[in-house]
């Protein structure tokens, strides 16, 4: 089975799943500007602090966001290594043969590029881990509804990623059931030159293919025959609304900004 | 020979969306068989065929087919592939080649059959599952949801496996259409004795071609005995979401409304002789 533990929601009660998603997307982005304002140490202890919180007031395992970070690895290993060797600085060490440098500031940018995709990839998980996906459009619908004005199309496009959403799992099953069944005709895809591995391909890529334009097909005819026309003028079932855990969220964003601000100025480490 | 012992499986192990599919499931099944594989719906029936035809592990237990034990190394399974073939549950979504002809030979080509031995199967397959020749040209993309059906269906028996495997081949087939592939796979079990499991919700189907069944529930196995063995306990079967023939019920209602019938009947033809032998009785008296 694929591993989609990116994006996945996992079901719960706790205070962060009862927030209002708009508190949470601004809070996300809010988050992540914050993570590349950081430039010292003591910044990113605040953060470490914050995002402890935040894992464990969210009750899903923290093997689940680790999980989400093993995805990354490769990406952040090649992140750290090129900050590593390719920041000018005062040398501290050279390899052997190679002759590559490295600097003070390449150790620490390394590390500061290391710590800030960890938090990123911890912070989105924690929004995606304990909001529903459909939910979570809502929630982007109507903060994206002020810019409709300026033709903006603010229901279609969070129609749009409630559907790609919707069918990630499926495709990833479809996937898995395709890969499955051509296996059971002798269909090889762990050995050879790679050239025929990409080939070996062909038999999962086309009924993939084929079964999503007909599943695109299917569900645009099921969405007519329920009189879906588009934005102008629909309710939605279930009202958004703030509540006291959104009071609680405010407050904590007011404060890592706060925090991060003062480590800014008077940290120099 | 099909050992199946201890198997279990679980999906999505390790997350809140935990499945435990099977539950220490353990059989066997002996050569030349011909096994129906019933249960309701999310009964753990395609996750034990699976198991069984070494597509998937099992998370514990083991399955030995011939002695060999299927669930240790790659280098088993790929030997076994051809051995065992397996038709998945809606197999048409499986089709991907340019032609009805090339997708036929997509399974012979990848065990390794010699060319010239491909052009027969797949027109010995073709037959099997009643198509005509002229249809082999064609995309399978063009054909009718039955045809590309069958297609598929040919796309397994082209590598004429020792073991057949198939998971609902004729749900939302025409009557005739089920009828015809089941007499031909019943044909392929006399003539070649291959080992045949056939999964079905169909009690009518089964009760037609099979000789053992297997009736699972929740993940285990509820029942593994002959036909008769099995229809005659209709109550337990309706407890858990299943049937007995609609003649096997009707023999049992006759047997109930005082007539001295045998209510262990499940074909048609026997249910015929008996309902005749018992009018005759009653004018000889
Ligand atoms: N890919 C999957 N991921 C998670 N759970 C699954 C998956 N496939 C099946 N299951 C679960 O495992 C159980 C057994 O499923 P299985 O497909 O083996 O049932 P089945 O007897 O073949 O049912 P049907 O008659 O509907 O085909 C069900 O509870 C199902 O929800
Ligand atoms: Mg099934």
């Amino acid at each position: 089975m694929m591993d989609i533990t990116i994006g996945q929601f996992f079901p719960g009660d706790s205070i962060i799943h009862r927030m209002d998603p708009r508190t949470k997307i601004l809070f996300t982005m809010l988050y992540m500007i914050v993570i590349f304002l950081v430039n010292n140490f003591a910044g990113f202890a605040v953060i470490f602090l914050f995002i402890l919180a935040v894992i464990v007031s969210s009750r899903v395992p923290v093997k689940y966001y680790f999980k989400g970070l093993k995805t990354i690895l490769i990406l952040m290993l090649f992140t750290a290594l090129f900050n590593l060797f390719l920041t000018p600085g005062n040398t501290i060490y050279t390899l052997p043969y190679l002759g590559w440098t490295i600097s003070d500031s390449g150790i620490r940018f390394a590390a500061f590029m290391l710590f800030r995709l960890t938090f990123l990839l911890i912070g989105t998980s924690a929004l995606t881990f304990t909001t529903s996906p459909v939910v979570l459009t809502d929630g982007l619908e109507y903060l994206m509804r002020p810019f409709s004005k300026i033709g903006v199309p603010a229901h279609e496009i969070a129609m749009m990623m409630t559907i790609a959403l919707r069918f990630i799992p499926t495709f990833a099953e479809e996937t898995d059931r395709i890969k499955k069944a051509q296996s059971a005709r002798g269909a090889d895809f762990e050995s050879g030159s790679i050239l025929k591995r990409a080939k070996a391909m062909v038999p999962i890529l086309v009924p993939l293919f084929v079964g999503a334009f007909r599943r695109a097909d299917d569900l645009a005819i099921a969405m007519e025959a329920r009189c879906y026309r588009g934005g102008e003028g629909r309710t939605s079932l279930k009202q958004l609304s703030f509540s006291y855990a959104d009071i609680y969220g405010l407050a904590s964003a007011a404060i890592i900004l706060t925090a991060v601000i003062i480590c800014n100025i008077y940290s120099h480490f | 020979m099909i050992e199946v012992k201890n198997v279990s499986y679980v999906y999505s192990a390790g997350t809140p969306f935990e499945v435990k599919a099977l539950d220490d499931v353990s059989f066997t099944i002996g050569e030349g068989e011909f096994i129906g594989l019933i249960g309701h719906t999310g009964s753990g029936k395609s996750t034990l065929v699976n198991i069984i035809s070494g597509i998937v592990k099992p998370t514990s237990g083991q399955v030995l087919i011939d002695n060999i034990d299927i669930t240790n190394q790659k280098s088993v399974t790929r030997a076994l592939k051809g051995k065992i073939g397996l038709v998945f549950q809606y197999p048409e979504y499986q089709l991907f080649e340019e032609t009805v002809y090339k997708d036929i030979a997509f399974g012979p080509k990848n065990i390794g059959v010699p060319d010239s031995e491909i052009d027969d199967r797949v027109k010995e397959a073709l037959k099997t599952v009643g198509l005509s020749e002229d249809i082999l040209n064609k995309s399978p993309f063009e054909l009718s949801g039955g045809q590309k059906r069958r297609v598929a269906i040919a796309g397994i028996l082209s590598m004429k496996p020792k073991i057949l495997i198939l998971d609902e081949p004729t749900a939302g087939l025409d009557p005739g259409g089920r009828d015809e592939i089941l007499g031909r796979i019943k044909e392929l079990h006399s003539d070649y004795s291959i080992t045949v499991i056939l999964v079905s919700h169909s009690m009518e189907d089964v009760a037609k071609i099979c000789e053992k069944v297997i009736v699972m529930s929740q993940g285990k196995i509820l029942k593994y005995s002959y036909l008769d063995e099995v229809f005659k306990d209709s109550e337990e079967l309706r407890e858990n979401g299943l049937s007995v023939p609609e003649i096997t019920t009707i023999m049992q209602k006759l047997k109930s409304l005082g007539l001295d019938v045998r209510d262990d009947i499940f074909r048609i033809e026997d249910a015929k002789e008996e309902i005749l032998k018992i009018l005759k009785g009653g004018e000889d008296q």
